[in-house]
C-alpha cells in the first residue's frame, strides 16, 4: 500500500518538474519553411537565439503574414525586431494595454491614440526606440 | 430523601463495588456490547492507519508535501493567460508601434481615460 502510494507521488513530481511542451522543439532557422523565413527577415539573423517560447508564438504570428496587405507587411517588417527585443514583461504589457484599449469606444480609442501620437509618439515611435517602461 | 438522591446513592454504591460485583451473564453482555459498538466504526478505525502511517513514516508525509507543492508549480505555469496571435499580428500591423502601447504614459492615460 505504502511502496504503490510512493510510486504514484514520484511519478507525480515527475510530471510536475517535467517543463511545459510548448517550451520546446521551436525550429532553427534553417529548418523554417520559404515562407516563414519570408516572414521573418528582419530577425534572420536574431532568430536561432530567440528564447523558444518566443519562436513558437512568433510561428503561429507569421501564419497570418500572407494575408496582410503590402503596406501591412512594410509595417510589419519595421516593428518587427524591435517587438523581439522588448522584454516578455513589456510585450505582455503592450499585450495587456491593446485589449483594454479595444474594450473602449471608438472615439475613446481615436483621442487616445492621437494624444499619444502628439506627445510621446513623435520620438519613440521610430523603429528601434526603446519603450517608456 | 427524593427519588433523585436515592437513584444516586445506589448507583454510587453500585460504582463502589467495582466490576466485581457485577454477575457473570451482566458482564458478558456488557463485553459483547462492546464489542458490537466498536465493530460498527470502521471509518474511524480507517482514519487512524492513516495518520499513524504519516505519523511513523516520516518521509511519507514529506514526499506528499513535494508532490502538492510541485503539482502546485505545475499548475501556476499552465495556467496562464492564453497566447493569442492574433493581437500580436494587430500589434505589429496597427496605428500605433507596440511600444507604444507598453509605454508607461500610455498606461496612465488608458487608467485614466474619464478626462477625455
Amino acid at each position: 500500500m505504502a511502496r504503490s502510494t510512493l510510486h504514484v507521488l514520484i511519478s507525480l513530481a515527475f510530471l510536475a518538474i517535467s517543463p511545459p511542451s510548448h517550451a520546446s522543439g521551436a525550429p532553427l532557422w534553417t529548418e523554417l519553411s520559404i515562407p516563414q523565413r519570408t516572414a521573418l527577415t528582419p530577425i534572420a539573423y536574431d532568430w536561432d537565439h530567440l528564447p523558444a517560447d518566443q519562436r513558437l508564438k512568433l510561428l503561429k504570428v507569421v501564419k497570418e503574414f500572407s494575408k496582410l496587405t503590402p503596406k501591412q507587411q512594410d509595417i510589419f517588417y519595421t516593428r518587427l525586431k524591435p517587438w523581439t527585443r522588448m522584454t516578455p514583461a513589456q510585450r505582455d504589457a503592450a499585450r495587456d494595454n491593446f485589449n483594454k484599449l479595444q474594450e473602449l469606444p471608438k472615439a475613446e480609442q481615436n483621442q487616445i491614440k492621437r494624444l499619444w501620437m502628439q506627445t510621446v509618439g513623435s520620438d519613440s515611435a521610430q523603429p528601434g526606440a526603446t519603450p517608456g517602461q | 430523601m427524593t427519588k433523585e438522591d436515592e437513584f444516586a446513592y445506589r448507583l454510587t454504591a453500585t460504582l463502589d463495588r467495582g466490576v466485581n460485583g457485577i454477575d457473570p451473564a451482566t458482564l458478558n453482555r456488557l463485553a459483547s456490547m462492546r464489542r458490537q459498538a466498536v465493530s460498527t466504526q470502521p471509518d474511524a478505525s480507517r482514519g487512524h492507519h492513516v495518520l499513524t502511517l504519516l505519523h511513523r513514516h516520516g518521509w511519507v508525509s514529506a514526499t506528499l508535501a513535494l508532490a502538492l507543492l510541485l503539482t502546485g508549480w505545475w499548475f501556476a505555469q499552465n495556467t496562464q493567460p492564453t497566447y493569442s496571435a492574433e493581437t500580436d499580428i494587430l500589434l505589429l500591423t496597427g496605428d500605433l508601434p507596440p511600444n507604444a502601447y507598453a509605454d508607461k504614459t500610455f498606461s496612465k492615460w488608458l487608467a485614466a481615460r474619464s478626462m477625455f
